[in-house]
């Protein structure tokens, strides 16, 4: 019953992360998106590794493993996009479009 | 003791670490770039040196091989090492080789040498990583350990617009890719308890409901697929490939976009074997090579088209996954090596013209191989070897691609390999018309200079060479396929 409460809320979160990425088109929000889905991940693995009547030691050390990893990705999109608005003064994606086809 | 080669990524990742405060040190712009090539291509030869050494990692490799850190009912594996890892590896190593040598003359002095060179060590420490892994997280942390050196890459020259824009684009869906990873490897630590290849892939035997497998596989697919830029998930890949320097397009189209095909290789056929997947990946194999080959008809950038043409092999390489037999997967892996070879050619070639003739477009390139003799040649022989006209290498590996469909029942899927390769010669003989036809404007010759000329030598041969005399390539890599597939593990706990 508590995991598929778990289990409902992190799918619920991954929705709202896709519906902000394809969404919205300003830089901040998309990565704020991004940080929603991956923390739908981390809530999924942890109610999965409280599961199994005991505390499963392997979920919880890969989920401290893959927050640490996802911070690092964080800090070079936060670094893009400190650069990006230095270019083209704003963080509106939808200005990208000089490239097609 | 007996542990002493699974260290070897260590060595890249110690050089990239020193690289950057000892050369800060010698204040001259070209003695910062001399020691930093010389520390970089010093460390990839000894890696290389240390994976093909008696008792090395390819001796170790002679069957599947499983390094475990603790075992117990569950046990999280470390690294899991056969031939297919080995092979991916060398391929890497000697392919970091010929573009830090390439890169010297292309770096300028803004461009920070010793930090690039210290990024292509770190890119090339996580690759090995990459290969060697044996459980999921580790993969992951490999996979996200390149793709943030690879941003790191593609931004060298941040303060362009269209590189920018280009590298936007590559950054939001590659993060995307790596949230899918993770809810994938979450649902297949929720259906199974396991996070570890063998115990996942045993795990799945004994399991009832396997519809959760099914999604993660599929996202699994998606995410690997955005980095080796299978066609739903292509659409960075002409941009980013057109805007960054060319040594770092040759090392994306040829050696980031197979480390796609290689995690692909390891979901399908290592940790879920499970049946009626093949339909899946034919049918994006199919697109793959159609769309890829079609929208590249349309191009007059050279760099975009060859983005487009590396699409299409993608699609080629997939192929062999769909078909899945031994003889799939050998024409998988051998197309995966003479792709490495020949796209990371053309871009070199493309590259050279750019810095010529300061431009790749096609109608500003007219009659540039009836002047730069060398040049001209050497980019003859990549498209050649591209369309697959027999005598190179890529007419071997795609013949045995579309027999080995042929053979095992998946007749559409080799007759649309065979439409599509015939479209794609369209393509590549236009830039060779183009190479030759008399010139409006007056070229002039341009002269190679040697860090640009030993790559593209010793790629232009191998093509040549690979072509000629297949078989010793041909039947190691059925040896390995032999003795990496459908073989339970040797486990080694220290």
């Amino acid at each position: 019953m508590l995991l598929t409460l778990f289990l409902t809320t992190s799918v619920i979160l991954l929705v709202i992360g896709l519906y902000g990425l394809i969404g919205r088109k300003e830089m901040l929000r998309m990565v704020m998106a991004l940080e929603i889905m991956f923390h739908s991940a981390n809530l999924n693995i942890i109610a999965f590794a409280l599961s199994s009547g005991f505390v499963d030691p392997i979920g919880e050390a890969s989920v401290i493993v893959l927050i640490a990893i996802e911070a690092c990705a964080l800090a070079v999109m936060l670094a893009v996009m400190l650069n990006l608005y230095r270019v083209y003064g704003s963080l509106d994606t939808s200005k990208l479009r000089r490239l097609r086809w | 003791m007996e542990l002493l080669p699974y260290y070897a990524p260590l060595i890249p990742l110690l050089a990239a670490s020193i690289l950057s405060p000892f050369t800060k040190a010698l204040r001259e712009y070209k003695r910062i770039l001399n020691l930093s090539l010389v520390i970089t291509v010093a460390s990839h030869i000894i890696s290389l040196l240390l994976v093909i050494m008696p008792h090395g990692l390819l001796w170790i490799s002679r069957r599947p091989v499983l390094v475990t850190s603790f075992l117990r009912t569950t046990f999280l594996s470390s690294l899991y090492v056969d031939y297919i890892s080995v092979f991916f590896i060398c391929l890497a190593l000697g392919l970091g080789i010929l573009v830090a040598l390439y890169s010297m003359h292309i770096l300028k002095e803004d461009d920070a040498p010793e930090l690039y060179y210290s990024l292509l060590n770190l890119v090339m420490a996580s690759l090995f990583l990459l290969f060697t892994v044996g459980d999921l997280i580790s993969l992951f942390a490999s996979w996200e350990l390149m793709s943030i050196t690879l941003y790191a890459l593609i931004f060298l020259r941040r303060s362009e617009p269209l590189s920018l824009e280009a590298g936007t684009k590559y950054l939001i869906m590659s993060a995307t890719s790596s949230a899918f990873i993770i809810y994938a490897i979450s649902l297949t630590y929720g259906s199974t308890g396991h996070l570890d290849f063998i115990g996942v892939q045993r795990a799945l035997s004994y399991e009832g409901d396997l519809s959760m497998v099914y999604l993660a596989v599929i996202f699994f697919t998606v995410a690997f697929g955005f980095k080796a830029a299978v066609v739903p998930f292509h659409t960075w890949a002409p941009d980013v490939y057109q805007e960054t320097i060319d040594p770092i397009t040759a090392f994306l189209s040829g050696i980031a976009s197979k480390a796609g095909i290689y995690a692909l290789l390891r979901i399908y056929f290592l940790i879920f074997p499970l049946p009626g997947l093949d339909v899946f990946i034919s049918f994006l194999a199919a697109i793959t090579m159609t769309l890829g080959n079609i929208t590249a008809l349309l191009q007059k950038n050279l760099k975009r088209l060859f983005a487009y043409s590396s699409i299409s092999h993608i699609g080629y390489i997939l192929v062999g996954i769909a078909v899945g037999t031994p003889y799939g997967i050998l024409g998988a892996l051998f197309h995966a090596l003479n792709h490495a070879l020949m796209k990371p050619l053309v871009f070199f070639c493309t590259g050279e013209l750019r810095r010529g003739y300061e431009s790749v477009s096609l109608d500003k390139l007219e009659g540039f191989g009836r002047v730069s003799h060398e040049l001209a040649f050497a980019t003859s022989i990549g498209l050649l070897s591209l369309a697959g006209i027999p005598g190179l290498n890529g007419f071997i590996s795609k013949f045995i691609l579309i027999a080995a469909a042929f053979g095992s029942g998946l007749a559409w899927l080799a007759i649309v390999a065979i439409i599509n390769s015939a479209i794609s010669v369209a393509y590549y003989l236009r830039v060779l018309q183009v190479m030759f036809r008399k010139p409006k404007v007056e070229m002039t010759a341009r002269a190679l200079p040697s860090s640009a000329l030993f790559p593209i030598l010793c790629l232009t041969l191998l093509c040549i060479a690979i072509g000629l005399v297949p078989s010793p390539f041909v039947e190691w890599l059925s040896e390995a396929v032999k003795n990496s597939l459908g073989r339970a593990p040797l486990i080694i706990s220290p």
